[in-house]
């Protein structure tokens, strides 16, 4: 496979999730036939069930074998399927641009989730859309689907920068208010603003009926604390700097992130959100490989 | 009221290391590396949730770390704790000071000598704070005390005014009256011995037979050694002992044997030289000694002399050196030479038609003095008496009678060699031949005979058989160091001789192939008997051709020479016992009143007078001064005999070395005396002490606390590791739960 020109996107890698489909777990509003369950009854492929005939019905799909059974005409009706209409909100705040080790950036890593997420719902014939934001958005690329829809997609992740501050749950509504139809919304971040603000935020798309997933990018130095000397912390949206000696507050570190992962899994459970906890060592195509494997399995 | 000592105090300098730590977190406080985080929402919530346990900490792991290498500091040096002022102090006990006050406690090997300091040491114990209640004084070489006392102002006169000896210690003696002492004192339960010494490894050696030191529980033994610790020390080569070798008679070459100990730390050249009667006799020679405790430490330098004259003399080796024990660099030695030895060869009647070569008086005459001429001086003066005319007044003056193919003797001429053997304490010896009488032998010399003798055996001529000299008592002095090889003793051969009737005989000297003695002898009364079973002359042996049958003849006849009489080398302290030789007695036989004993170089008024006892011995207990003694009695008949004997120190005084205090312990503790305590001075004795009897070393407790602090100060400073998957929940980490 030639070597892509994108910097967040490699075809190989992405090569092996082509047998894997995103699909969604609700009805969604689509445009065209597609994978996806439509609320919106047709005449498709999938059965759905039997309605009585009434003038103007295509005789197509009038059932003989009813008709001989009951003598009465029903036509069958299929469940529409329909392309999925994608949003994938990108967090490029400051606290995003942070690395530990050798790895990715959250901000990296989350670039090439959404990459990835694009070109895999391009693929299968949805449409997507990109939204990046710290403090407020910073580009809007409505859904599509098309190969120049994903150049695009793939030139606006290159061409952002991370941010500073970080305001979520403001974006988050904003957002929630201008997506008219419902679909699917993909949040990449971590999340580091006042949970309940972003809970409240997601709950508005929710309540929009739409879709969520949010993929929670951490780096593993958040999760494990491997310091040892003492450091003098510098925030990385504010420039605030603690000295800290990671002896005596690891463990009381460790509790506040369990205690802060914990609460968005047990809400977003509560809220039917689907959530993903992920670290910039896992590389993004086996994340995404599981997970999606652990998706489809219950899906059906 | 209990105070604390150091074992080794100079490691308290490892307290400084307690300013380590703190001065570690005050540099660790600058030095915090600046470093990018996401978030500090929830460091600053865990700040502020650990605050008040991150400040306990801090101050607890200062407190920890710098009391840790604190108590490592002191640990290692030993803390003891111990009664404030000694191991006695505040309590009522009794004391025995042992003061040794031997030759080698005069050696000065410092600003003053080991005997001064043990004074001093002596005195300030009993001056001192901790002074016992009840003491007593005991000089190991001198009267002491015979009771406890309280009166300490007159024990503190007798310690200062003992003098020191020259001879060695009887510290286990003295030990011992020591505990008879205390052991006799039940009003207070705490007893000690102190014992003042330097050591020396040969006043300790009978300690081992001090059970009853291991058996008084309550006892202790506190040792204070008196020897100088400074570098270089002690200084000291001695004359430890000069052995002579030879008779003492006119024309004997002597042989004077002087042994040199070195006790120095380095090696030591040294000039030994010899004089008689103040002349030097020899040239000086040069040696060197290794240092102490070296192989060649201790050598022999060999003079050789011959006495011209006979009569008393003085003589003296000395050394050319200067250091810490001057006593040790001179030994005196006295001889009573005596003029030369008579020999009497009583021979049987001869043919005169027998060729010379077989007449075995004139081999024994040639034997006893090769020379023959007066021109030539020789130490033996033999003369060969025919057996008929054997009397009194033929032994008279003899030290030896050969007696050499004499038929048989009457009973008179019996007694008279029975009386020259057990009375008179001279050698017969008998060489047999064919005209002995073998009965005549067994029945009137029976007595002094070494054993019966039976019919003689064997044949002579020219084919016939011959029996080899098989044996001879290399070790006796008559044959000692003639030959290195034993080989070169056997040469002879023998076709007859006597066999002796069964019986063990005393002593055989020669022996033939097949067991049958050849040479016997027998001490009888004074004196001694020797019995050779063959021949003197070639006739049946050829002995007398033999390389040893001259060396042997010789020596019979120095040998004869009694050693007694007024010559003679003492140790000092020892006692003198004199028996002049040729003194006239009155006609009751009582021995004069006195015996006048002035020492060389004393004024003559301060002269000794001692008494005769009724034997006609004159004992002198009081040679405790180094020196040549001069002794003069005067007889019934107006004449007087004059005689001298040296006093030396014991040999094994001059080596200084000490014995070194945990072998000494260890030496002790082998018997069962546990309970000895070895120091530099009182206060280190008395601190060895209190650290056993009431003080208790810490080290091990400290020790202990080290290693909980260690565990404490971990836990403290959660370095004990744990792994990550215990801080950070399987579901909370994507790769685990991947």
């Amino acid at each position: 496979m030639a070597k892509s020109s994108y910097l967040y996107f490699d075809p190989e890698r992405a090569g092996k999730l082509r047998n894997l489909n995103l699909l969604a777990r609700q009805a969604v509003e689509g445009f065209i036939s597609g994978l996806h369950r439509s609320p919106h009854k047709g005449f498709s492929v999938e059965f759905s069930e039997h309605r009585e005939y009434s003038p103007g019905d295509d005789l197509r799909h009038l059932d003989w074998v009813a008709w001989g059974r009951t003598d009465r005409y029903y036509v069958k009706q299929y469940e529409q399927e329909t392309n999925l209409r994608a949003y994938i909100l990108l967090d490029v705040s400051g606290s995003m641009n942070y690395r530990h080790g050798e790895g990715p950036t959250k901000f990296q890593y989350g670039c090439f989730l959404a990459a990835c997420l694009s070109y895999l719902m391009c693929r299968q014939q949805d449409v997507v859309g990109m939204i990046a934001f710290d403090d407020r958005v910073r580009f809007h690329l409505t859904p599509g689907s098309t190969p120049a829809h994903l150049d695009r997609i793939f030139k606006h992740l290159e061409g952002v920068k991370p941010g500073k501050l970080t305001a979520i749950a403001p974006t988050f509504h904003q957002l929630a208010a201008s997506i008219a139809k419902r679909g699917l919304v993909i949040v990449i971040s971590d999340l580091y603003d006042e949970p309940s603000e972003i809970l409240r935020a997601l709950q508005h798309f929710v309540h929009k009926r739409h879709q969520i997933i949010v993929f929670h990018v951490l780096d593993p130095a958040e999760v494990e604390f491997p310091f040892r000397k003492v450091v003098s912390f510098v925030d990385m949206e504010n420039g605030q700097k603690l000295q800290v000696d990671p002896r005596y507050v690891k463990d009381a570190y460790l509790a506040e992130m369990r205690a802060f992962i914990e609460r968005y899994r047990k809400e977003c459970s509560d809220r039917k959100i689907e959530y993903a906890l992920t670290t910039t060592d896992v590389p993004y195509d086996r994340m995404l490989l599981d997970y999606l494997a652990r998706r489809k399995a219950l899906v059906r | 009221m209990l105070a604390l000592w150091f074992a080794t105090p100079l490691l308290l300098i490892g307290l400084l290391a307690a300013g380590i730590p703190p001065l570690l977190h005050l540099l660790s406080r600058v030095r915090a590396q600046e470093v990018y985080f996401p978030t500090l929402r929830f460091l600053q919530r865990s700040m502020e949730k650990t605050a008040r346990r991150r400040r306990i900490q801090h101050w607890l792991l200062l407190v920890f770390r710098s009391s840790l290498l604190a108590l490592l500091a002191v640990s290692v040096a030993e803390p003891i704790s111990q009664a404030t002022g000694g191991w006695l102090a505040g309590r009522n006990y009794a004391a025995v000071v042992v003061l040794d006050n031997s030759l080698s406690m005069g050696a000065r090997d410092g600003a003053q000598s080991r005997f001064a300091r043990a004074q001093a040491q002596a005195i300030e114990l009993l001056s001192g704070d901790d002074r016992p209640s009840l003491a007593a004084v005991l000089p190991t070489n001198a009267a002491g005390d015979d009771a406890l006392t309280a009166r300490l102002e007159a024990l503190r006169k007798t310690v200062s005014e003992t003098t020191l000896s020259n001879a060695r210690a009887p510290v286990a003696q003295k030990l011992a009256r020591a505990m008879d002492l205390l052991a006799g004192e039940t009003s207070l339960s705490k007893k000690a011995i102190y014992l003042f010494s330097d050591l020396q490894q040969v006043s300790f050696e009978e300690l081992a037979s001090l059970k009853s030191l291991a058996a008084h529980k309550d006892i202790h033994l506190l040792v204070v050694n008196c020897a100088s610790q400074l570098p270089g020390k002690p200084d000291n080569v001695a004359i430890s002992d000069v052995e002579i070798g030879g008779r003492p008679v006119v024309h004997e070459r002597l042989t004077f044997t002087v042994t040199l100990v070195n006790s120095s730390p380095v090696d030591r050249t040294v000039s030994v030289a010899m004089r008689v009667e103040g002349q030097p006799v020899a040239l000086p020679v040069k040696t060197t000694l290794r240092a102490a405790g070296l192989e060649g430490d201790s050598r022999t330098v060999r003079f050789f002399h011959t006495f011209g004259k006979s009569g008393p003399v003085a003589c003296e080796v000395f050394l050319d050196v200067t250091d810490d024990l001057p006593a040790d660099n001179v030994r005196r030695f006295a001889l009573d030479v005596g003029g030369r030895v008579g020999a009497v060869i009583v021979r049987g009647p001869r043919d005169p038609a027998e060729a010379p070569g077989l007449d075995s008086a004139a081999a024994l005459l040639l034997a006893a003095d090769p020379f023959g001429r007066a021109d030539r001086p020789w130490p033996v003066q033999p003369r060969v008496v025919p057996v008929e005319e054997l009397s009194a007044e033929t032994l008279a003056g003899a030290d030896i009678a050969f007696f050499t193919d004499v038929p048989s003797l009457t009973d008179a001429q019996a007694k008279l060699v029975r009386d020259f053997v057990r009375t008179a304490g001279g050698t017969a010896a008998f060489f047999l031949g064919p005209a002995v009488q073998a009965e005549n032998y067994n029945a009137r010399l029976g007595e002094i005979l070494p054993a019966e003798l039976d019919a003689p055996v064997g044949e002579v001529g020219v084919d016939l058989p011959a029996v080899a000299l098989d044996w001879v008592d290399a070790q006796h002095p008559y044959f000692e160091g003639l030959y290195a090889n034993p080989r070169d003793y056997l040469t002879s051969v023998t076709q007859r001789y006597f066999r002796l009737k069964v019986g063990v005989p005393p002593q055989v000297l020669m022996r033939l192939a097949g067991g049958a003695p050849l040479l016997v002898s027998r001490d009888a009364g004074r004196g001694r008997c020797l019995l050779c079973v063959t021949t003197a002359s070639p006739r049946w042996t050829s002995l007398p051709a033999s390389p040893v049958f001259l060396p042997m003849v010789v020596r019979m006849c120095l040998l004869a020479r009694s050693g007694e009489g007024g010559g003679g080398n003492f140790l000092a302290g020892s006692q003198v016992t004199l028996r002049p030789r040729g003194l006239a007695l009155p006609p009751d036989g009582a021995p004069p009143a006195a015996l006048r004993i002035v020492r060389e170089g004393d004024e003559a008024s301060s002269g000794y007078d001692v008494k005769f006892s009724p034997a006609g011995e004159a004992v002198f207990d009081r040679a405790d001064r180094l020196g040549v003694y001069r002794w003069q009695a005067t007889g019934a008949d107006g004449k007087s005999v004059e005689g001298c004997f040296a006093v030396n120190p014991p040999g094994t005084e001059t080596r200084l070395t000490a014995l070194p205090p945990a072998a000494l312990r260890q030496m002790l503790a082998r018997d069962g005396l546990d309970r000895v305590y070895v120091g530099d001075d009182l206060s280190g004795a008395t601190a060895a002490a209190s650290a056993d009897a009431q003080g208790r070393n810490w080290w091990d407790y400290l020790l202990a606390a080290v290693l909980v602090v260690l565990v404490v100060e971990a836990v403290v400073a959660n370095r004990v590791r744990r792994r990550d998957e215990d801080a950070v929940p399987a579901y909370l980490n994507p790769k685990i739960a991947a």
